[in-house]
């Protein structure tokens, strides 16, 4: 009984250091992959804010080919270099996000403003439009009615 | 002309002029129009719907490569996180169906992510091959598989190796339900984009 306890003990022993090497892999391979999903959020925001983020894309397209080859070393039973690579993804996906945040707020300021301006020249053309059209209507209509005082009338004799 | 003709005129100028220069304001409030979709297609070896199996016969033996190439487009009117799902089944085993919006039930071989710019156009190779074949009385079962340099067990099998399928799926992030979704809302209706191609196993390895 006791050599069997033994050698139980043993076994779990040498056991231990790949199940946790196992566990932190499939640990470290889901915070990589909540952290990808996190960073895709935030650059459709940054996306919907009217920021450019074709290179936020391609930094998360890199993101998620070192996830791939995080899952291909773990499927390979390689759970340190799993848990290498996640690291990197994870720090990456941060990365990403935080400059997504950025781009965001600056996005939303660059569009208020550029909304603003263009409601200031919209406005300004309309004012623009009915002042000159008013004074252009006055011109002309003062022209119309000075040619129309000058004209002579024409008398027409009826010879049937 | 009158003098009310012209005042008419004056008049509908000016109206013109002032909506014209509103309308870049306006515009900004409008809803985008087209329908969003998203298109997946599986092109041959050289790129084209043509050549899907090596020596164009879908016999395929062990060992020998096939060469695809993934065609995924996005015209969702934003970015979109998508997966692109590979799954190995028989004539027998339940497909993809629309209808039902429910994706093939067969476990995923392969899958590839990747985060798309709205109109933009994603080429992916896929080179796979059968990596062992086993023959049991009348099945044949694909026991492995290679798909770009990475191994995977299978275990589908066919009578005779007959009527084996590729099947590919397009699922993408839904942010709602913070998961894969097989296919894409557009409005209050689902679409979906799925492939599959037939193959034959000629012999087992």
């Amino acid at each position: 009984m006791l050599l069997l306890m033994i050698i139980a003990a043993f076994s779990l022993h040498s056991l231990c250091p790949v199940w946790a090497g196992e566990m932190e892999a499939v640990s470290e391979i889901s915070r990589a992959e909540d952290s990808l999903k996190s960073a895709y959020l935030f650059v459709l925001d940054a996306e919907r804010a009217g920021g450019d983020i074709s290179e936020l894309v391609a930094h998360l397209n890199t993101a998620l080919e070192y996830f791939s080859e995080a899952e291909r070393a773990f499927g390979s039973g390689e759970y340190d270099s799993a848990v290498l690579l996640a690291e990197k993804v994870a720090e990456a996906s941060n990365g990403i996000l935080e400059e997504a945040v950025r781009l965001r707020g600056v996005a939303e300021l660059q569009g208020e403003v550029a909304f603003r301006n263009q409601l200031i020249i919209s406005f300004g053309a309309v004012c623009s439009i009915v002042a000159f059209g008013f004074l252009g209507w006055r011109r002309f209509k003062d022209y119309y009615v000075r040619r129309m005082m000058g004209l002579r009338p024409e008398v027409v004799v009826d010879e049937s | 002309m009158s003098l009310d003709d012209w005042h008419l005129v004056f008049v509908s100028v000016c109206l013109v002029l002032v909506l014209a220069s509103c309308a870049p304001v306006a515009i900004a409030y409008l809803p985008r129009r087209g329908e969003p979709f998203m298109a997946l297609a599986v092109l041959g070896e050289k790129g084209m719907a043509e050549k899907y199996y090596p020596g164009d016969d879908p016999s395929i033996g062990v060992g020998e490569e096939v060469h695809w190439t993934l065609y995924l487009y996005n015209h969702m009117g934003e970015v979109r996180y998508v997966a692109v799902r590979v799954k190995l089944l028989n004539s027998t085993m339940s497909g993809p169906d629309s209808t039902s919006s429910t994706p093939s039930l067969a476990p995923v071989v392969y899958e590839v992510r990747r985060v798309i710019l709205d109109n933009e156009t994603w080429l992916y190779p896929l080179v796979w091959s059968l990596l062992k074949a086993g023959e049991d009385g009348e099945l044949v079962s694909i026991e492995g598989l290679m798909i770009n340099g990475r191994i995977f067990q299978t275990g589908v099998e066919a009578v005779h190796g007959y009527n084996f399928r590729v099947v590919i799926e397009l699922w993408v992030y839904d942010e709602a339900s913070e998961n894969f979704i097989f296919g894409w809302m557009s409005g209050p209706e689902s679409s979906y984009a799925w492939n599959q191609i037939w193959f034959n196993v000629t012999s087992a390895g």
